[in-house]
């Protein structure tokens, strides 16, 4: 009696430790994903700065060099679009373009027209089981 | 001879009882050090959801944050509380100003405070707000 008492109290203290530890885990995975991404995100922010910096200092004829100096950044063929993206993890990405240029202008020199977080893991769909 | 065989049953009984109290001695600490897991697990998990929550209302605006600024939370950063309490969030803003704008850089920190202050989250971000010069035109105008 008192022995299965002792392993049935030792059996449910190692699962609450295995409980605790898989919880810790996954919450620790979370906050980390979640820090990436805000830095991220500030990151691309900077970028946009020195886009708005560019842009600012541009004319038509000049946009195409001053925004391509910037590491990562890349404007359309046609001129209309920037793109750029920053790296959060090894299969998440911060995708951003900007369009509606106005290179020179004293305002609204370009809008956020994609600002998105996307996910290049491979995604693997249950197909399902026949059951009957 | 006369001698009452002593009856093994009462030292039986006392040997299990220091077994008992041993093996409850190790499990009831193990069940405490669970729980305290549990609870920094909880902290950890729901402070990052407050701290996400003042990290997108200082992306919507960023100068409506400054540097100094605290909020306090209910003890599992779930409520924010107008009465001070052990759980708050510390809030720096740095504003650079920029050629053509501001950036405003931005550092969310959770704390709790049982005795000692203990950070339990951080968040950093920045926004970038463009600015809007007045055309020449309409300066000379005014």
């Amino acid at each position: 009696m008192v022995i299965i008492m002792v392993v049935s109290m030792t059996v449910f203290g190692m699962l609450s430790v295995v409980s605790v530890y898989t919880e810790q885990k996954l919450t620790q995975k979370t906050v980390d994903t979640f820090s990436l991404r805000y830095e991220a995100d500030a990151q691309a922010q900077r970028v946009i700065a020195r886009i708005d910096e560019a842009l600012l200092a541009s004319d038509e004829t000049t946009m195409r060099a001053n925004v391509e100096r910037i590491d990562g950044v890349s404007l359309s063929v046609d001129g209309d679009e920037i793109h750029f993206t920053q790296t959060i993890s090894q299969e998440m990405y911060l995708v951003v373009v900007l369009g509606n240029l106005n290179p020179g202008s004293a305002s609204d020199r370009y809008v956020v027209l994609v600002y998105q977080q996307v996910n290049e893991s491979e995604w693997n769909p249950d197909t399902g089981i026949t059951i009957y | 001879m006369n001698q009452a065989k002593r009856s093994p049953v009462l030292i039986e009984l006392i040997i299990i009882i220091c077994f008992m109290a041993i093996a409850l001695t190790v499990v009831i600490q193990l069940f405490a050090d669970v729980w305290l897991s549990n609870r920094e697990t909880v902290w950890q998990s729901h402070s990052m959801l407050a701290l996400q929550d003042q990290a997108e209302m200082f992306k919507a605006s960023p100068d409506a944050m400054q540097t100094g600024d605290r909020v306090y939370y209910d003890e599992y950063f779930l409520q924010p509380q107008q009465e001070e309490t052990g759980y708050y969030i510390d809030i720096l803003v740095t504003p650079m100003p920029a050629a053509a704008g501001t950036l405003y850089e931005a550092v969310f920190t959770a704390y709790r405070t049982d005795g000692e202050e203990k950070q339990v989250g951080e968040i950093s971000t920045a926004h970038y707000v463009a600015e809007q010069f007045e055309p020449e035109g309409e300066a000379e105008n005014a």
